[in-house]
């Protein structure tokens, strides 16, 4: 009983979710995370089916040495094989949803490996997802060396 | 170094209006770029004068500005940026501009000159801005800037 009670408790006590206070649905914001995951994959195993997808045709990539790639220059890059990309480790993500449009600041390590070496290296990213027709897609994506 | 991207005292120096470049894709408004594109030359002005006033009214309150030092800042940091960083010069070699929608985005090149320290710097730039039509009017809502020839 003393142990039902303090059940009870807790969960009268538990803050309010999201939509009780009337705030923004989460949606967005799982949404875009989830791709992002998928991006990261995407690019890990070279799939380039699946980085169409989630990119806009309108592309604006901006590489970690300030070199602006467009979509097709940016999946031509993917597929090379003098660099290997091995691992994308997300440490942290921050999303915030504008309407139909969110941004995801991000940090992340990415291992590659070239002509038999492996290196680690930091990065930090900023992209921009805009819902078009119900679908999130990827419009611009920027990415700058980050502190270890 | 104190160089906030746009947000300390600055000499803007467009590379001419014929250096811009317009993409519209899906544009409800179909002034939207030259407007966003007006707000962008507006931002360099503002940032000179030290307007904080128009700063406010072209920035988002929930604004994400990823400076080319790497600094991740919000708005009020942004605004107080603004107010005690030195001086810098900076040109906007190129800009362009693609819509979607309610949002556009506006990517250039850009070089920031100042003294830090008694040091004068050069630092070469690409920044990406996003910039959306909310309660009536155009904010800039994320703007990243990377270093051009940093790995």
């Amino acid at each position: 009983m003393k142990a039902l009670a303090l059940v009870l408790a807790a969960v009268c006590a538990a803050p309010l979710s999201a939509a009780q206070l009337g705030e923004p649905d989460s949606r967005p914001e799982a949404e875009v995370r989830a791709l992002e995951r998928k991006l990261a994959r995407a690019q890990v195993l070279k799939d380039n089916f699946a980085l169409d997808a989630l990119f806009d045709n309108t592309l604006i990539y901006v590489e970690v040495d300030g070199t602006l790639l467009s979509k097709g220059d940016y999946l031509a890059k993917a597929v090379r094989p003098e660099s290997v990309l091995v691992e994308v480790v997300v440490e942290s993500m921050a999303v915030h949803a504008f309407d139909a449009t969110v941004i995801v600041d991000g940090i992340y390590s990415e291992k590659r490996m070239r002509d038999g070496q492996v290196y680690v290296q930091r990065r930090r990213s900023m992209d921009t997802w805009v819902n078009e027709k119900g679908n999130w897609i990827c419009v611009a994506a920027a990415a700058r060396p980050a502190p270890r | 170094m104190p160089t906030g991207l746009r947000s300390a005292i600055m000499l803007v120096v467009l590379a001419g209006a014929g250096g811009a470049r317009v993409c519209a894709q899906s544009a409800s408004d179909p002034d939207a770029v030259a407007k966003v594109l007006a707000l962008e030359r507006l931002w360099g002005q503002a940032s000179a004068l030290r307007d904080i006033k128009a700063l406010d009214f072209i920035f988002d309150d929930d604004l994400v500005n990823l400076d080319i030092d790497g600094r991740l800042m919000t708005k009020a940091q942004t605004l107080a940026d603004t107010l005690t960083a030195g001086a810098v010069q900076i040109v906007v070699e190129s800009t362009s501009a693609q819509a979607h929608g309610k949002t556009v985005i506006v990517t250039g090149v850009l070089r920031l000159k100042g003294v830090d320290a008694g040091k004068p710097y050069l630092r070469h730039g690409r920044f990406v801005d996003t910039w959306m039509y909310r309660r009536s009017h155009w904010v800039c809502v994320a703007s990243e800037t990377t270093p051009i020839g940093t790995r």
